[in-house]
């Protein structure tokens, strides 16, 4: 598991945006962040935040419980502790901390210091999570934004955009065409257990909570 | 949900955020060496 499983829920309104085919990139992202509430909404996922997420976690084959608690605190310090039980029913802990400088994990009651390369495949987790609030792509002249051919994400059309920003590995972003909402997420990553693997997120369910649209 | 692709299969993490909540700040200690 990777500190970057910091995903989940937002509003499915009835806001429609109406993305079109032959919207440029930029206008894409700005009916994505309109969709999402606008931008002073968008903007409390740029804050600290708590969240806990429930679900599971397949492996060959095998599904498994998981609870993952998270905190984050802009702009680059993280803890996220993810409990997965096992078939025999005892709960195995996996505690990632990065403190901004330097990064921990702890499992199997033992703690290790991460390496250079996994330490930024943190940051770039982190990264990744300020991409996806959509905010700085259309206020941080530092991103680039191009679109690439659209796809079908989970069975809905979608348009894509890909996030370029220099010392950074690309993302690709897909919308629904219809709502407008950011439907997934793409780019490589580095897992624990392997090495380099190309990391897909989706993003479904969305509902309001606590006032704003959070996903 | 994420999906992390790998040559011999994938590993899905499929979560469902249950809470959330928005705060002023974090104290540091909350991120020191686990």
């Amino acid at each position: 598991m990777t500190f970057s499983y910091f995903r989940l829920v937002i509003v499915l309104g009835s806001t429609c945006v109406c993305i079109r085919a032959q919207d440029s990139a930029a206008v894409i992202v700005r009916k994505a962040v309109e969709a999402m509430g606008g931008v002073k909404t968008t903007a409390k996922w740029t804050g600290s935040v708590r969240f806990t997420m429930k679900g599971t976690v397949t492996i060959s084959d095998h599904a498994y419980g998981a609870v993952n608690e998270n905190w984050f605190q802009p702009p680059n310090q993280i803890k996220t502790v993810l409990a997965i039980t096992q078939l025999n029913g005892s709960r195995e802990l996996a505690i990632d901390v990065f403190d901004g400088k330097r990064a921990w994990r702890r499992e199997h009651d033992q703690t290790a210091e991460l390496d250079a390369g996994r330490r930024t495949q943190v940051m770039h987790g982190l990264y990744s999570q300020r991409v996806e609030t959509l905010l700085p792509l259309i206020a941080d002249p530092a991103f680039s934004v191009t679109a690439i051919p659209g796809a079908k994400v989970d069975g809905r059309e979608a348009l894509g955009v890909r996030l370029s920003s220099k010392g950074q590995e690309d993302i690709d972003l897909f919308f629904d065409k219809e709502n407008g909402l950011l439907v997934k997420s793409e780019r490589m990553a580095m897992d624990p257990d392997r090495d380099d693997v190309r990391l897909e997120d989706y993003f479904r369910n969305y509902r309001e909570s606590v006032g704003v649209s959070a996903r | 949900m994420s999906v992390a692709m790998f040559e011999e299969g994938k590993k899905v993490l499929e979560m469902e955020m249950v809470s959330l909540k928005f705060v002023d700040h974090i104290p540091d200690g909350e991120f020191v060496k686990p």
